[in-house]
């Protein structure tokens, strides 16, 4: 069940940050792709995610969670959500 | 040309290829007492021109470069100023009677002094470069091949596409001497050109209009990591950094902008250098600094980190929107057939440069927009995209 949320969560994820952040291109978008290493999620963006979580999942995410470390992959951010969905 | 230095006439060229309100805005400000054209349109003159012997520090000629403010300004050299950088160049390059130089730059643009000046100089002779072949790869590099040009002297933009689109890396050429300037040469790209011809002398030759050539490199060892130096003063110049910012004082700075006071004391280039062991380094236009949300971000800079990828063959980073939505965007020119990819180049910013100065947008095209000079046309860019 949680598995499944999580699968839903990342597949979202990873289309947002494609179309929006990436201009659609995917050829190298991984779920272990450094998003703020790479500069894939720079200040405005990560905002942009946020308030994605809040709007299409109900996910508030504590401005305290927004960290490199929860933000790092789109992998990580889908274990926040769904950690923090409770 | 030659004729009017000789009566002490100065003589301010125009190319045709300029957009005719710009030709106007030069005739308005330079007031001509006689213009040279085309037999098809050449007006009739019924008065003979004045002789009088030129003094060493008469203006020799006028060159109207773009003022920063879009209106051009007329660069007045006088006949000691060219002599200073034509007398160095041609030692520097060792000139001879045996040589044959072309002339690609227009005559509008200050690479051709070298050429014309140069070759007047040496006896050498010069061949010029019909202006429709300027751009066109395959017969530009037929013509530096067949003509036994021993001397070539160009924009990077001009070998790159002889090299990328007219094969002129498997030729054989009679080539002694090549250099450039007007323009960033990506090194790694150099690097290529000095594997590809270790016994030809490679210059990068740097100055603004306002000061001919100002410092000089010649090239052996190249390091793809770094940008290419612009060198040392040549010319009997004095170069300094004064906050960053490339200050020259010598013989080839000019007399001052026609119609304005003249010139007195070193003249500030606006553009920003960098000084390593007594080598100068070119770091991009002061005017080219931006701010994008709150971060200095020096756009060249940018450019030169992504000019090493492997599939970047040219580059321009450009500023869309302002404030929070400011954002750096890339144009870029693929070197082969691979299209770059926008978390390819991003990876590649963030591997070299602060977190700030990571792109966000990618545009892959044909080509850059270029000026008539054959420059990357940044204005053009801009306008492009907002």
């Amino acid at each position: 069940m949680s598995d499944e949320y999580h699968r839903d969560v990342l597949e979202k994820l990873t289309e947002l940050v494609r179309d929006e952040f990436l201009e659609g291109e995917d050829e190298e978008l991984t779920a272990t792709t450094p998003l703020m290493e790479w500069g894939i999620l720079k200040s405005i963006e990560t905002t942009r995610l946020v308030t994605y979580v809040r709007t299409e999942f109900g996910v508030r995410v504590p401005p305290a969670q927004v960290t490199t470390e929860n933000f790092r992959d789109l992998e990580s951010i889908a274990g926040l959500v769904t950690a923090l969905r409770g | 040309m030659q004729a009017a230095l000789r009566i002490g006439a100065i003589y301010v060229p125009v190319a045709p290829a300029n957009p005719h309100a710009r030709v106007e805005k030069i005739i308005k400000s330079a007031q001509p007492k006689l213009v040279v054209t085309d037999p098809h349109d050449a007006p009739t003159a019924d008065t003979a021109p004045e002789i009088d012997g030129p003094e060493p520090d008469d203006p020799a000629y006028v060159l109207y470069t773009s003022g920063s403010t879009g209106e051009p300004k007329g660069v007045c050299v006088s006949h000691r100023n060219a002599e200073a950088f034509v007398t160095w160049a041609a030692e520097e390059t060792g000139l001879h009677q045996g040589d044959r130089l072309s002339n690609h730059a227009p005559f509008n643009f200050d690479l051709s002094v070298f050429d014309l000046y140069g070759a007047f100089h040496a006896g050498a002779a010069v061949d010029l470069v019909p202006g429709e072949l300027a751009y066109r790869p395959a017969e530009l590099t037929e013509f530096l091949t067949t003509r036994g040009i021993t001397v070539w002297y160009s924009v990077p933009s001009a070998l790159l596409l002889m090299m990328r689109q007219g094969g002129l890396l498997q030729r054989d050429n009679a080539l002694r001497v090549c250099i450039f300037a007007g323009e960033p040469f990506p090194s790694d790209q150099v690097l290529e050109l000095r594997k590809a011809w270790p016994n030809t002398r490679l210059f990068n030759w740097y100055g603004p209009t306002e000061t001919n050539v100002c410092t000089s490199h010649e090239v052996h060892d190249v390091d793809p990591s770094r940008p290419l130096p612009i060198g040392t003063p040549s010319c009997g110049n004095e170069v300094e950094l004064d906050e960053g910012e490339i200050v020259v004082d010598g013989p080839t700075v000019m007399l001052g902008y026609w119609g304005e006071q003249p010139q007195r004391g070193p003249y500030r280039t606006g553009d920003l250098g960098k000084l390593t062991n007594g080598v100068f380094e070119y770091a991009g236009r002061r005017d080219a600094m931006v701010k994008v949300r709150g971060h200095r971000v020096e756009l060249g800079e940018i450019e030169t980190a992504l000019a090493s990828h492997p599939d970047v063959g040219a580059v321009a980073v450009v500023v869309t929107g302002s404030g929070l939505e400011a954002k750096l965007h890339a144009v870029v020119v693929p070197r082969n057939n691979k299209r770059p990819g926008l978390i390819g180049l991003k990876r590649h910013c963030a591997e070299r440069l602060p977190g700030y100065m990571i792109i966000d947008s990618l545009a892959v095209v044909a080509e850059l927009p270029r000026t008539a000079n054959g420059k990357t046309d940044r204005t053009a860019l801009s306008r492009g995209i907002q």
